[in-house]
């Protein structure tokens, strides 16, 4: 029956598509990765396409020379895990008690949470509480205050709250306290879902540098991120020195704002394939029973 | 179960413990935690003892972090030492700079001052943020110190440069001076002129001429002429065909009436409109928003002419001579000044007013205004000033033709910002106490286009002014409104450019009406009333 | 339930999180109802009530702006919403699984790239004079589209490019939400004689309904607000009228020098209508019988 006619069909036309959107994904990729690697009259001149034209790595060299570049690299690294991990962890307290539809205050809570995805207080109050919590310009102001998201710990929650009662019901039955079926059940079913929202966590953290411009004046404590925004941001200084009324100096390629696109990127393409294993269907077979 | 769930709650919340200690406390890295950034330290060898038993003042300069890769910590480097040991230590005052992201400068500048953050000296180039501080009452009153503390700095600013800071006759920003006024300039192809034997176009209409010869004989031999290349920053690359139609008006209504509503302006307009109808100028200008289709354009040989930064050819970054050559051996853009007024004859443009940045001391700094005022003026010492942007000779700078020329330096004495723009905050630009090789000695930041530079700076000033309403306080419609009617003026070009000629009046009156209902009309009335009030008419 | 006390302790840290980082700076709302001067402070600015609201609703641009705002949301839902699920449907009847795993990170790479990196591609790409696939259209012997520079076509490419980034990305939840479903319900539909699109409409997707309506639901409720770098990098001066949106509007209009009461009244005001959206279409989902947020 699978491996009729239809079937078949069906599989090519599949194949196709997806052919297709690869190739609408990829494309611009390789042109990015390209441009990294061109050099600046070549990229100027439109002679690049999907393959580096006249091979410089010089932008590469100037990010990995820089000795700042490498610890900033490691930082981001260690926060991102660190910032990750606790946000799961909150996530998923918060998410579990929530998913259970009989418990008092439930929608009281809910409405908490929903309210604080729509009204925040800003960036001076935001700024005042960092500055009064005494963590400005140190790594808790990149991990507390993004710590739980409303939207994953809403999708969290209802995911909890689709695991078939059954389960529960019975390990409650046989004496089990709610920490015991969280740990031993729940988590053990929901690798997929944990899996997707620590990626999210992961590349938010990753990704975003504004908290950083806003809290962070040491420049030992600086993301990656931030660093090259700052790069980058230099090569806008032509209009920067007509401002300053200063010369021009010698500065970095158009290819700098690609590789550092690439540095975005390619630490995902490391991590992904490692959780891409816990999207394989059927995972939640096997589990317990009764 | 139960010793088993307690151990594994208290291990999650032992954990988080651990964590929320550690996070709370030493960044990594081991530094002690501090609010603010290390102090410049004095370790230099020396052993100086201040001349007074007295706690040293501190003051905290803000300073720029651009984030040059390699670059060393702009608070605690070879230079903050340096003031420090030459200024600090000899008039009992620490000297710790606060890092700013420069492309940051307001945003953070805000936050600091609406949460009380902010350094005792502040900068910004921002001239209605500065007003706005001064409205609210935020910043420090300077007039009394910079009469007590700072001789040499107002001698080295003038009391014209220093007008542009003063608010309610009194002194609330220190202004830095701006070496060079030059503003907008032109570049043609001069291989393309000598190919087809034309002379560099002296007026408007030998321009006009020009580029349709361009148009017409391809003398490039390229797939596609663009014989002037605009962005959708029109008025300002376009400024020539503007001030070709302008009519002479008094400086009021030169102030009150910017750009769009000036006698002439509109003639402009229609000019471009016309050259764009005739495939003159770039198809698709309004699309390009940061001016890299024109870099494209110039570099791949299409271009025969552009206007913009008085350098820009010259630049090596985006490195127009320099790329182009690489394309074409021949080829080269000099810089030319077309544009003639049908009223007066002359190359008239308008010039940056000479101001640099500002300098500002908040309303919390009031007890550090002395110890500010000291700093710049030290700073405005000749021999200061030339270090700072210059360094050690042999190290940060060579002697050619009597000149200074900047060298490239790497690790601990490199300076994070050329000419350390950065620590220099009294000057923009290179300051040379002899003014005739001032300006000269800024060619060497054009390798291989050096002997362009001189004459891209003198037609750049000739017959150039200053807008008469600059150093004015922005009107509160200004402040308001002033972005706003940025964009609306460049949707106004873009639009009335790219129209069919017959219908330019149409769409140009019509978007001028969008204009001032969107506050434009209200820039208009405040601007008026506020020249007759500070200016008399 | 004596047992339910763990639970509230479960809750204890999240809700301290948020009342500290959330709730305690919250006064900062009020910015939207005072003259706000930074230098006397949020609590001492002076009141204004609805004075810069009043300001801002007399602005013509604003209307436009909100005009926008909700058709490029709509669009953005309708053509981006399904996108993802389809997509992850797919890549889950895909059978070689290499083939499947290596698509599903090249998928996603456009995620990755900023908006103003997306920006100048799509200028390389689609300019009507210089554009790639211009080029290409009129090699073919036809006109060049003007992808940019008129509103319709540029309408189109906004609301595609947008698909183009986060299809991939967004079909990651749905594919962890596929990921758990029963192999055996799949079995038992085979056995029965149901065919691949059989077993895709009466497996696959009631199995991942309750993901699909709350994804749904947060997402119209985001139908007020919008990012600044994705109208601000795709939109140019000649299409104005359709890519000025509130989150650019703000940012000519409130941010400068401190008017940040004019930014607070804005976002207040797409808060207030973005949380009724998410009600109501929360309401509506559990009306019609579904699992909401609540």
């Amino acid at each position: 029956m699978d491996s009729g006619i239809k079937s078949r069909i069906f599989d090519m036309i599949l194949n196709v598509i997806v052919f297709f959107s690869v190739l609408v994904c990829l494309i611009p990729m390789l042109y990015v990765a390209s441009v990294s690697l061109s050099s600046n009259s070549a990229i100027l001149s439109r002679r690049v396409y999907i393959w580096p034209v006249e091979l410089t790595f010089d932008s590469y060299r100037v990010v990995f020379a820089d000795k700042t570049m490498i610890r900033s690299l490691l930082f981001t690294v260690v926060l991102t895990l660190v910032f990750t991990a606790m946000s799961m962890m909150m996530t998923i307290l918060m998410a579990y008690p929530l998913s259970k539809k009989g418990l008092k205050g439930r929608n009281f809570f809910l409405l908490m949470v929903v309210i604080t995805m729509y009204f925040s207080g800003g960036m001076i109050p935001d700024y005042i509480l960092i500055k009064n919590l005494g963590l400005l310009n140190k790594v808790g102001a990149l991990i507390f205050p993004g710590l739980i998201s409303a939207f994953n710990m809403i999708v969290l929650k209802t995911f909890f709250s689709n695991l078939p009662e059954s389960l529960e019901e019975s390990a409650l039955i046989d004496g089990a306290n709610y920490l015991t079926i969280l740990v031993r059940i729940v988590l053990p079913l929901s690798l997929p879902v944990l899996a997707t929202l620590s990626l999210f966590y992961a590349v938010g953290r990753w990704n975003y540098f504004m908290d950083s411009l806003l809290y962070i004046t040491d420049s030992k404590l600086y993301p990656i991120q931030l660093k090259l925004y700052q790069i980058v941001y230099n090569n806008m200084q032509p209009e920067i020195s007509a401002i300053e009324g200063s010369i021009a100096s010698n500065l970095l390629p158009e290819s700098l704002k690609a590789a550092s696109v690439m540095f975005c990127t390619i630490p995902i393409l490391l991590v992904y394939p490692w959780l891409q294993k816990h999207f394989v269907q059927g995972i939640m077979i096997g589990s317990i029973k009764g | 179960m139960r010793k088993k769930a307690l151990a594994i709650i208290s291990m999650i919340f032992g954990i988080m413990l651990i964590v929320t200690a550690t996070a709370g406390c030493a960044p990594t890295g081991g530094q002690t935690s501090t609010q603010q950034p290390s102090t410049g330290s004095t370790d230099t060898g020396k052993t100086e003892t201040p001349t007074t038993t007295a706690k040293p003042v501190e003051l905290r300069v803000e300073v720029f972090d651009r984030g040059t890769p390699g670059q060393t910590p702009v608070d605690n480097n070879y230079w903050t030492k340096w003031i420090q040991e030459n200024f600090g230590n000899p008039n009992n005052i620490k000297v710790t700079f606060v890092p700013c992201p420069r492309s940051q400068e307001v945003d953070t500048l805000n936050v600091w001052m609406a949460t009380g953050d902010a350094p005792d000296i502040c900068l910004t180039y921002d001239v209605a943020t500065v007003y706005n501080y001064y409205k609210e009452g935020g910043l420090s009153d300077l007039t009394d110190a910079l009469n007590q503390y700072g001789a040499q700095l107002k001698q080295y600013l003038g009391d014209d440069l220093l007008k542009y800071g003063v608010y309610g006759g009194r002194q609330y920003a220190i202004i830095a001076k701006r070496v060079i006024q030059a503003n907008t300039g032109t570049f043609i192809r001069k291989d393309w002129l000598e190919k087809l034997g034309l002379p560099i176009p002296d007026t408007t209409d030998e321009f006009y001429q020009t580029l349709k010869a361009f148009k017409e004989k391809n003398p490039g031999n390229v797939d596609k002429v663009i014989p002037y290349a605009m962005t959708h920053d029109v008025d300002y690359v376009a400024y020539g065909f503007f001030q070709t139609f302008l009519e002479d008006v008094s400086d009021k209504d030169y102030y009150v009436k910017n750009r769009l509503f000036l006698p002439g302006w509109k003639e402009g307009a229609r000019y471009l409109n016309k050259l764009y109808n005739e495939g003159l100028i770039s198809p698709e200008f309004p699309l390009d928003r940061d001016g890299k289709m024109r870099d494209e354009d110039v570099i791949r040989g299409y271009a025969g002419s552009y206007g913009g930064n008085y350098d820009l050819a010259l630049r090596n970054v985006p490195g127009h001579n320099t790329n182009l050559k690489k394309n074409f051996p021949d080829a080269e853009f000099i810089p030319i000044d077309p544009f003639t007024n049908i009223y007066s004859g002359k190359h008239r443009k308008e010039l940056y007013d000479p101001t640099g940045i500002r300098m500002i001391v908040p309303k919390t700094s009031q007890a550090k205004v002395d110890a500010v005022i000291k700093y710049l003026n030290w700073m405005a010492d000749p021999d200061v000033l030339f270090f700072l942007q210059f360094g050690e000779e042999g190290v940060h700078h060579t002697i050619v033709d009597g000149l200074p020329m900047l060298t490239q330096v790497e690790g601990e004495k490199m300076m994070p910002s050329l000419q350390n723009i950065d620590y220099t905050l009294i000057v923009n630009g290179i300051y040379l106490a002899d003014a005739t090789k001032r300006i000269k000695a800024n060619a060497f930041s054009y390798p291989g286009n050096e002997h362009l530079f001189e004459d891209s700076y003198n037609l750049a000033i000739r017959d150039g002014y200053v807008n008469p309403g600059a150093g004015l306080i922005p009107t509160d419609a200004d402040a308001k409104y002033g972005k706003v009617l940025d964009d609306k003026e460049l949707e106004i070009y873009a639009k009335s450019i790219t129209a069919k000629p017959e219908e330019f009046d149409a769409v140009w009156d019509s978007l001028i009406q969008e204009y001032l209902a969107a506050g434009g009309q209200e820039v208009l009335d405040q601007r008026a009333k506020l020249w007759d009030e500070l200016r008399g008419n | 339930m004596r047992r339910n006390y763990l639970l509230y302790l479960f809750l204890v840290l999240p809700v301290a999180y948020f009342f500290i980082f959330k709730y305690v700076p919250m006064y900062g709302v009020t910015i939207a109802f005072k003259d706000y001067n930074m230098f006397l402070g949020i609590w001492k600015s002076p009141w204004n009530n609805f004075a810069t609201f009043k300001e801002i609703f007399s602005m013509k641009e604003f209307f436009r702006a909100v005009k926008n705002t909700f058709f490029l949301n709509t669009l953005d839902l309708v053509a981006g919403f399904p996108a993802p699920i389809i997509l992850a449907i797919i890549l889950s009847e895909l059978r070689n699984q290499t083939y499947k795993r290596i698509s599903q990170t090249i998928l996603y790479l456009p995620h990755f790239l900023s908006w103003i990196v997306i920006g100048s591609l799509t200028i390389q790409l689609f300019s009507a004079q210089s554009g790639l696939v211009n080029t290409l259209i009129e090699k073919l012997g036809f006109e060049p589209i003007p992808f940019l520079t008129e509103k319709t076509p540029w309408i189109i490419t906004y609301t595609l490019s947008g698909v183009w980034q986060s299809a991939g990305w967004n079909a990651i939840i749905y594919l962890a939400a596929i990921a758990g479903i029963n192999p055996e319900l799949y079995e038992a539909a085979t056995v029965d004689g149901a065919g691949r699109l059989r077993r895709i409409w009466h497996i696959t997707l009631p199995c991942i309904k309750t993901t699909i309506i709350i994804l749904l639901i947060l997402n119209v409720g985001r139908i007020a607000q919008i990012g600044f770098d994705r109208p601000y990098a795709m939109g140019n001066y000649l299409v104005t009228d359709v890519s000025d949106v509130i989150s650019t509007f703000v940012y000519r209009v409130g941010l400068r020098s401190g008017r940040f009461s004019t930014a607070t009244a804005v976002g207040f005001f797409q808060s207030v209508v973005g949380m009724v959206f998410l009600i109501t279409a929360n309401y509506i989902a559990e009306k019609l019988g579904e699992q909401g947020i609540w």
